[in-house]
């Protein structure tokens, strides 16, 4: 049997009211201990004391290490024996890594939720200027939407009334308002006005774009 | 998270290979106000990066990185 070897990371929980001297020697020991089945240490990354999240061992806190190693297969089960009968080590945890991963560090970590904290504020801030811009606009398009209800009355009567002139003057002037107001390009205005189809046709054209105004997803937010 | 057809898995979205137990602000994306894992379909991961990002959230429970519930 040949013997296998592969990269794990290995994170320990020591006990955090050692003092420097002790956590540094508790964990050469480790590390020899690796050393001298064959094993490979090749990163180190130490956190310091830390808050757990719950108490373990009767602890509030501890002192965290991960290492990354290489290690036989079969030494790993003893180095994990030997770890839970250690009474200054809370708790570990070994885990087999692929060969291509590279540890990544807790300051590393900690500068990247540093930027996404500065984005999401960054984002909330444009959030709340869209709103405030927002407000002023809402105004306009309530004030639209008004013109379009006394438009769509003024229509009623005229599919009532069948009356071609009269009607059609006021709808063209509210149109023209209303291009304005929203900044629609008058040239489809302009072409409606050259074509002028008959009344019934011209107010189902009306009645698309009024519909289309009303779903149109900028004005109506 | 997205709840509609055709959602992305976030990991897939996101381009990440590796999901790492000690990227605790990443994990709380996937746990709920109570500490409970997020399930498959109010996440939207897909199966293999669930089953990662679970066994991401249990280590990380056992080492006192997260909290097991609220």
């Amino acid at each position: 049997m040949d013997k296998r070897i592969a990269k794990y990371e290995l994170m320990l929980i020591l006990m955090p009211d050692m003092g420097e001297s002790k956590t540094a020697e508790e964990l050469q020991e480790v590390r020899e201990q690796i050393t001298s089945v064959g094993g490979e240490i090749l990163e180190e990354d130490l956190w310091g004391v830390r808050k757990l999240a719950y108490q373990i061992k009767k602890q509030e806190n501890g002192y965290y290490v991960v290492l990354n190693l290489t290690l036989g297969t079969d030494e790993v089960h003893e180095l994990e024996k030997s770890l839970i009968l250690n009474p200054q080590v809370i708790r570990h945890l070994a885990m087999r890594v692929s060969d291509s991963y590279t540890l990544k560090k807790l300051a590393d970590y900690e500068a990247e939720w540093e930027k996404d904290d500065i984005e999401s504020k960054k984002k909330e801030d444009e959030e709340q200027e869209r709103k405030d811009g927002l407000k002023k606009t809402v105004k306009k398009v309530k004030e639209v939407e008004e013109v379009k209800e006394a438009v769509k009355v003024k229509e009623e009567e005229v599919v009532e009334k069948k009356e071609e002139e009269k009607p059609k003057k006021e709808v063209k002037e509210e149109k023209e308002e209303e291009v304005s107001e929203e900044e629609k390009p008058k040239k489809e205005v302009k072409k409606k006005k050259e074509e002028e189809p008959d009344s019934r046709s011209k107010l189902d054209e009306f009645d698309e774009k009024l519909r289309s105004l009303i779903n149109d997803p900028d004005i109506t937010l | 998270m997205p709840t509609f057809k055709n959602r992305k898995c976030y990991f897939h979205s996101e381009d990440i290979k590796h999901i790492d137990y000690k990227n605790t602000r990443l994990l709380r994306k996937f746990l709920t106000q109570y500490f409970k894992i997020v399930p498959r379909y109010y996440a939207g991961t897909c199966l293999k990066h669930q089953k990662e990002i679970s066994r991401a959230i249990k280590n990380a429970r056992i080492m006192g990185l997260i909290r097991f519930t609220r």
